[in-house]
């Protein structure tokens, strides 16, 4: 090419800077996508791991009580009662853990520091990534559910279920966005952050009330009041009784469970609020490169 | 119009054990379409200075403008505005698993670039930097060369201004340094690109700044045209004298009462060679003087050499110092 001819291109065409937010954000999920595809192996181990679990909690479901459990308002099926607890459990862990993963992955490559200097602010990349975080731990979730009901796990919800329940997930999915967004702006100046995912997926099942029934803890009250402070227990209990016993939404104790779990979406500003603290403060420190 | 106005600049480096004081009040200016070089040893500061005026450092004190915005208070004005490259890398700063080319097009998304004019955009400084073959290749198989290309590629995506390039020719080899220097000669002369450019090269910089500054321990200590750093710096004579012997201390007190030396700048051994670098009044003097003077002994060689940049900028100190 000439330098006359590659000087037309290059600088007589004025660059037009008009594609929305919305745009970017889709193309860096896209792309996310395309990059972890490419690590083959990591693909083929997600889809390992959803089966292992699935199987383990079958194998757990034939220990259980049945009666215990209609005892208590959710069925006689305790596969699934755990079931909804898992799939929700690993969805929100897979959130949470793929943006934690993919953002530190930015940060030790070396490309996270070029993204700050570009003209898309780190927020907006953020959302990108938890879109693409949705998008792929919502493909876990339905595997989970899809593997569970080749054995033995077939919920029949009516539509009016099947509204009630993809809401309260939306809803929940959102707000863990919104910790996943936290906890890479922590990142962003502490590096590695791994165990904040791990803790809060331990914390998330031994308090959310994923493998046995949130009134069980009832019996140790410091427990449950843990239990009461995660938006994740306030989200599964509502959809165990919707999906498996066909309580509405509007019932008093579901509504209120539902105004607890809405009232925890002051996490998702201060996750935003952590991000532009944490980089301020990285760029100051000369940590925005270093891992 | 001034491109760059850096006033009075500090940069503190603050950690549990120590403080580094990276950047010490340094001040300059880059002109518009200017091609400005800022040279120093390992350690000097440019990678320090050229990420504050990328906006990912910020300064602890002083002033810095890019085309008249704030490198601090206007961050987002500033960065649609420059391109930057950071050749110390190596590449790293690359997305490894994808294409040359969906690396450029998610840079282009990033500025906000409508994928139309992004693809045209792409395509020409993919052709120009001799790319267009391995665009659809994935940049884990580029070379180093391939890869610096690239990221100047990117840093070009959006039609910055101002490009900052922190010392893009490290690491690579004679021919394809030689293409990027002529590439960044196009831009700045034909397409108006203000370039500032680091390296501690200072033939390399000699051939294709406009004015160099010179900064040694966060500080500048010469600002000029490469003729008057070259003029400066000539008068720095040195003689270097390559020997075959064990008597290094016999020598050296030798050459040090000898008139026409002023200074033994340094000396190495090699098995039974020695080497003296030796700072002279007269350049052609000092030759016959010391071949003289070490009549007897096994010269292999005695030469006029070019000053390092370490040993220019001993120069340099040793002059502001005098004044
Ligand atoms: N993140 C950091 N934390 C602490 N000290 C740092 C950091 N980055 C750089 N420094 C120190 O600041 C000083 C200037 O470093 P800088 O990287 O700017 O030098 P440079 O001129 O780019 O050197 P080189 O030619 O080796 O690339 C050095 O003493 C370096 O050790
Ligand atoms: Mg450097």
């Amino acid at each position: 090419m000439r330098h006359d001819e590659f000087a037309f291109v290059i600088y007589r065409n004025k660059v037009d800077t008009k594609i929305s937010k919305l745009h970017r954000m889709a193309y860096i999920a896209w792309i996310r996508l395309k990059i972890f595809t490419g690590y083959r192996l990591r693909f083929a181990l997600d889809i390992l791991g959803i089966c292992i679990s699935v199987l383990q909690y079958l194998l757990l479901s034939l220990l259980a009580n049945p009666q215990d459990l209609a005892r208590l308002g959710y069925g006689t099926d305790y596969f699934a009662f755990v079931v909804w607890g898992v799939a929700l459990a690993r969805y929100v862990w897979d959130l949470v853990g793929m943006m934690v993963h993919w953002v530190w992955h930015e940060i030790s490559s070396g490309t996270f520091g070029v993204i700050v200097s570009t003209t898309t602010s780190i927020k907006l990349w953020l959302m990108g990534q938890a879109l693409f975080s949705t998008v792929w731990a919502s493909i876990w979730f339905m595997g989970v559910i899809l593997v569970a009901s080749l054995v033995g796990f077939h919920p029949s919800l009516s539509i009016f279920q099947l509204i009630q329940t993809v809401f309260v997930i939306l809803v929940m999915i959102i707000i863990h966005a919104g910790i996943g967004i936290m906890f890479t702006g922590i990142s962003i100046y502490h590096k590695q952050v791994d165990v904040l995912v791990f803790l809060l997926a331990g914390i998330i099942e031994m308090f959310g009330g994923v493998i046995y029934p949130l009134s069980l803890l009832w019996n140790i009250p410091v427990l449950y009041y843990v239990a009461l402070a995660l938006p994740f227990t306030h989200g599964l209990e509502i959809i165990r009784k919707v999906a498996i016993s066909g309580y509405s939404i509007l019932t008093p104790p579901l509504l209120t469970h539902f105004i607890v779990l809405l009232s925890f979406v002051w996490i998702i500003p201060l996750g935003f609020k952590t991000v532009d603290y944490y980089l301020a403060k990285a760029r100051r420190t000369g940590d925005v490169f270093s891992y | 119009m001034d491109a760059i106005k850096v006033k009075n600049v500090v940069k503190i480096y603050k950690s549990k054990r120590k403080t580094v004081k990276a950047l010490n009040g340094v001040s300059f200016h880059v002109r518009k379409g200017e091609f400005f070089a800022l040279l120093g040893p390992n350690g000097a500061g440019k990678t320090t200075l050229t990420k504050i005026l990328a906006t990912i450092l910020l300064p602890d004190g002083g002033e810095v403008t890019i085309m008249g915005y704030d490198v601090v208070s206007q961050a987002d004005k500033v960065r649609r505005i420059i391109g930057w490259c950071e050749g110390e890398n190596g590449g790293r700063s690359l997305y490894w698993r994808l294409s040359g080319i969906d690396n450029l097009k998610l840079f282009a998304a990033l500025y906000g670039l409508n994928p139309r004019d992004a693809e045209k955009r792409i395509w020409a400084l993919l052709k120009f930097l001799d790319l267009d073959h391995a665009a659809y290749k994935l940049v884990k198989s580029y070379s180093l060369g391939m890869k610096i290309k690239l990221m100047l590629a990117r840093a070009l995506i959006h039609d910055p201004e101002v490009l900052l390039l922190d010392e893009p020719t490290l690491g690579l080899d004679v021919e394809s340094t030689i293409k990027i220097r002529r590439f960044l000669k196009t831009l700045c002369n034909e397409v108006d690109k203000t370039i500032f450019f680091t390296s501690h090269n200072m033939h390399e910089v000699e051939a294709l700044a406009d004015r160099i500054a010179v900064i040694n321990k966060g500080k500048i200590i010469f600002i000029g045209t490469p003729d008057e750093l070259k003029r400066r710096v000539e008068k720095f004579k040195i003689v270097e004298v390559t020997l075959l012997s064990n008597d290094a201390e016999e020598i050296k007190s030798k050459l040090m009462k000898m008139p026409v030396v002023r200074k033994i700048l340094s000396f190495q051994r090699r098995e039974n060679t020695l080497r003296f670098r030796v700072l002279v009044d007269n350049l052609y003097e000092a030759i016959s003087d010391i071949a003289l003077a070490l009549k007897g002994y096994k010269i292999e060689r005695i030469e006029r050499a070019l000053p390092s940049l370490e040993e220019a900028f001993l120069r340099l100190v040793f002059q502001g110092e005098a004044k």
